[in-house]
This record gives C-alpha cells, sequence and structure tokens, in this order.
C-alpha cells in the first residue's frame, strides 16, 4: 500500500461489550488494518471495559484530513454528529436505524428526547454524507426518505462462528432439563415488546407446564420498562418466566443451546442480529411481521401476521409437537444464514468502503 | 390475511390454522375464556402513566441522569453544554420541590387519618363519617 493512502476511522456514541454496533466497528476495524489502512474507533464514551479499544473523538482533530474518511456508526443522537458534519474528512454513514420516539412516550422521557432528536440530526446530515451503507434496505428506504443521495444496503459484519464458543456451565446445568425454554434476545425496551412475549407465555404455559420463558438483555436503557414487566409477571401470576438481564458471551452461548424456539414480539428492528444467531443455533423463529424482520427472515421461519396471544401460543405449541415441520423451517433457515457468513459480509463491506476511501471526491 | 405466514405446504398451513382455532374454542367450551381471565388480570398495568408518585420519582432519576451525560468538555456541543446542565439542574430543583409537596400532601392526608383512628379507638363515632377526609 502506497503512503498516500487515505486513513478510514470510525465514530459511534458508546462502544459496549456485547453490543451488535460495538462489535461491527470492531470486526471492520480488524479488517481495515489487516487491508493496510490506519484506522480507529473514536467514541463519545467507552463502555466497561472497552477503554483500551477505542480513542475519545476529540483526539480525532489531529488525524483529521480532507483526504481522509470517516465512517459514522448511526443509531441515536449524539454530541459526534455536530463534530462529524463539521469535520472536512470525507463522510460514510453506517445506518442501524432509530426507534421511533413513541415507543418510550411515558415511559422515559429521556429516550424520548434522544431519539426523536436523532431522527432530526438523521436528517440534518444528509447532505454532508457522500454514501449511506445502511444494514437493511428497510433502513435505507428510511435514508431515502430523510434525503440521502447515495445508498447502498450492505449486511452487517458479524463474526457468528464466535458462537462456537463454550457455553456457560451454569446456565445450561440450570436450563438444560427437558422444559421447553422458549427464547428471546434483545435489550428490555417498549419496541422490544417483551410484554407480548410474557402475555403469550401466560397461555403457553397452560398448554404445557414444563415450559420457561427466557429473556435475555439488558434494562439499563429503559429501567422503567422492567418495572412494568415485573408488575406484568406478577399480576398474570405466571411463574418461570426468566428477566437474565446483559449476559456474558458464554452465557448466551448456552441460552441458544437451552432454547426450544425463538420468538420475537418487537415492533421495531432494523435488522435483528438475534434472528440469525438464533438460526445459527437451529432454533425455530417465530417473529412478528414488524421493521426489518421479514427482510431478514426471507420467508423463512413463521412470521406472525395478528398479534393474537392465545392462538400464537397454540402455534408454537403445534410448531413444537410437530419435528418434521419444525425440522422442515429449521432446514430452510439454515440456508438463510449462508448470506450471512462473516467470509461473504466482509469482503462486500471492504468492497464497497475501499471502493469508496479510494476514489478521488 | 391468517395469524401467521411460512414457507410450508398450504394444506399443512391450514391444517394447523384448524388445529389452533379448534383448540380455542374447546376451551371456551369448557366454559374458560383465557384472553378475558388474562385482561382481567393485567388491569392498568400497562397503562404506563398510571401513577404521578412513581413518575415524579423517575422524572427525578432521568434528569440526574442527563445531568451527567454531557460532560462540560464534550466537542461538538456548540457551547450548550453549561446552559443544558443548568436547564436539567432547574428541573431537577422543581421535580424536588413537588415530591416534597407531594410527601407534605400524603403525610398530611396519614395525619388526619390517625387522628381519626384514635377517635375512633376513643369510641368517637363521628369520626368514621363519609365525606371526611
Amino acid at each position: 500500500m502506497g503512503g498516500a493512502q487515505p486513513e478510514i476511522h470510525q465514530f459511534l456514541p458508546v462502544l459496549d461489550a456485547g453490543d451488535a454496533i460495538g462489535n461491527e466497528a470492531k470486526q471492520i476495524r480488524r479488517l481495515l488494518r489487516s487491508a493496510g489502512y490506519t484506522s480507529d474507533i473514536f467514541v463519545w464514551r467507552a463502555g466497561k471495559g472497552q477503554k483500551g479499544y477505542c480513542r475519545h473523538y476529540s483526539r480525532h482533530r489531529a488525524c483529521s484530513a480532507p483526504g481522509n474518511v470517516m465512517l459514522y456508526h448511526f443509531s441515536v443522537c449524539c454530541p459526534i454528529t455536530a463534530y462529524f458534519a463539521s469535520a472536512p474528512d470525507r463522510k460514510m454513514m453506517r445506518y442501524h436505524n432509530i426507534t421511533p420516539a413513541q415507543f418510550f412516550a411515558g415511559i422515559d422521557e429521556e429516550v424520548y428526547y434522544i431519539t426523536k432528536k436523532g431522527r432530526r440530526e438523521l436528517a440534518q446530515l444528509a447532505n454532508v454524507v457522500e454514501l449511506a451503507l445502511p444494514v437493511s434496505d428497510y433502513n435505507g428506504r428510511e435514508l431515502r426518505e430523510a434525503g440521502y443521495r447515495r445508498v447502498e444496503t450492505t449486511p452487517l459484519v458479524v463474526d457468528y462462528d464466535a458462537f462456537d464458543s463454550p457455553a456457560d456451565a451454569d446456565v445450561l446445568r440450570r436450563y438444560d432439563d427437558g422444559w421447553t425454554n422458549l427464547l428471546f434476545v434483545g435489550r428490555l425496551s417498549p419496541n422490544k415488546k417483551q410484554e407480548d412475549l410474557v402475555r403469550i407465555f401466560y397461555h403457553y404455559k397452560r398448554i404445557n407446564p414444563r415450559s420457561r420463558l427466557l429473556l435475555i438483555g439488558s434494562a439499563r436503557q429503559v429501567p422503567r420498562y422492567k418495572q412494568l414487566l415485573d408488575g406484568l409477571v406478577e399480576r398474570l401470576g405466571v411463574n418461570d418466566v426468566a428477566l437474565a438481564g446483559g449476559v456474558s458471551h458464554a452465557a448466551l452461548v448456552a441460552y441458544y443451546k437451552v432454547a426450544s424456539a425463538f420468538v420475537c414480539m418487537s415492533e421495531h428492528e432494523g435488522f435483528c442480529v438475534p434472528l440469525i444467531e438464533a438460526m445459527r443455533f437451529g432454533l425455530p423463529v417465530v417473529a412478528y411481521d414488524a421493521g426489518a424482520v421479514a427482510e431478514t427472515l426471507d420467508g423463512t421461519g413463521v412470521l406472525i401476521r395478528e398479534k393474537r396471544h392465545e392462538a400464537i401460543a397454540e402455534l408454537i405449541n403445534c410448531l413444537l409437537e410437530d419435528e418434521a415441520l419444525r425440522g422442515q423451517l429449521v432446514e430452510k433457515q439454515r440456508h438463510r444464514i449462508e448470506v450471512y457468513t462473516h467470509a461473504s459480509t466482509s469482503r462486500r463491506f471492504m468492497n464497497t468502503i475501499t471502493a469508496f476511501a479510494e476514489r478521488k471526491q | 390475511m391468517g395469524l401467521f405466514d411460512a414457507d410450508i405446504d398450504a394444506q399443512r398451513k391450514a391444517e394447523i390454522e384448524a388445529t389452533i382455532t379448534k383448540r380455542m374454542a374447546e376451551r371456551r367450551a369448557n366454559g374458560s375464556d383465557p384472553t378475558v381471565e388474562e385482561r382481567h388480570r393485567i388491569g392498568d398495568v400497562l397503562d404506563y402513566g398510571r401513577t404521578d408518585f412513581e413518575q415524579i420519582t423517575y422524572d427525578l432519576y432521568n434528569a440526574r441522569k442527563f445531568v451527567r451525560m454531557f460532560p462540560d468538555e464534550a466537542e461538538g456541543s456548540g457551547g450548550l453544554v453549561g446552559g443544558i446542565k443548568r436547564l436539567y439542574q432547574r428541573v431537577v430543583r422543581r421535580l424536588l420541590r413537588q415530591q416534597i409537596v407531594f410527601n407534605e400532601a400524603v403525610l398530611g392526608v396519614l395525619e388526619d387519618l390517625d387522628e381519626r383512628l384514635k377517635k375512633l379507638e376513643a369510641g368517637d363515632d363521628t369520626a368514621d363519617k363519609p365525606g371526611k377526609t
């Protein structure tokens, strides 16, 4: 590589361990560095144990130059936006979507404000971003509506092979006992609609008493929603609902291993990485048709059209009772995830980003 | 549009839909409607804005979090950080005052109830009159 090669740096609000955006940023930096580019991750805030992987975005000024490239992972409003807009570097955006503010109204005014402001910032950046890379066509449509001119969908760069690692023995011991475990992975948030999963499980538990609902995901962003879910579980008097919170990678592997089915009732997803993870573990996926869910499933799994909790509980029972049907669905899901191998997503992303970086403005 | 879509044989899909309908109908024929019972149990628990007291405490929590969100040295803030901090500190102060008023109101009611209870225990039936706080 020549000495005049541009530097390609990434920006994101917060780098957290186990977060899909943070994981992708780390993967991209590794790929860029392997290809000979100077590449760093700049953040507004580093999560616990992440300081060694990133730098504060104010440090970027020292390497900012018109020929260099800034790649901004956009998902929420952040002080980085103003810096990004004013820097002389060439600009790309990775769009992970913003949850619509109305989901948080009455639950968390802070998140309501942040998401609402995020949409405004998204529109403001339309004229400064040269190339936008949404992770799904669903996100791409939003960008075009916001005024972005060059939009190319490129799938998330995720190393799903990382799930071939050992599973947490404690979780296996606790839940691998022949019971039916219904699983959902995603932060506790009103748009993810864990409340619907609890209501479905209320009906499913009557059909199959030897069953559990395992909800994995941090309650940190919207703690009041966790209070509401706790209240709902108590009012319904439904046993065996485990709100496990954020878990380690080994524990996540274990939860996927002990699960019987993956159920998602989310009403807004920009891609939904856990759907792919569940498919990789050979779990039948039952998911409500909202946001990019249908696009991610692409005709595989079971796509729910109507939120009738009792009927969905019966459907899950039919699916788990019928081994042939389950096998048929899982087999189709297995073919679907071939699109998302680390090699193919990395190649596609690198082709796009390097073509952009090498092309003169 | 049915309950679900899946890439399976149309006849199998119809059978599943029929099974679901049949099982749900059987439950109702036995005099049990779990959906009605579910709604009854849930009540207002999913009514997000139901309790003012919880909300005040929660707003306080949020406001404190917000003030901590903005470090003084944040670049690109356009000089707004100081103003935002002052605004949210004002909100915190206002909410604290609201909570004090609310607590005092609750305490007032409790004191009144305590007084009535003492009167009742002393044999004064007029303390149990309806219409009294």
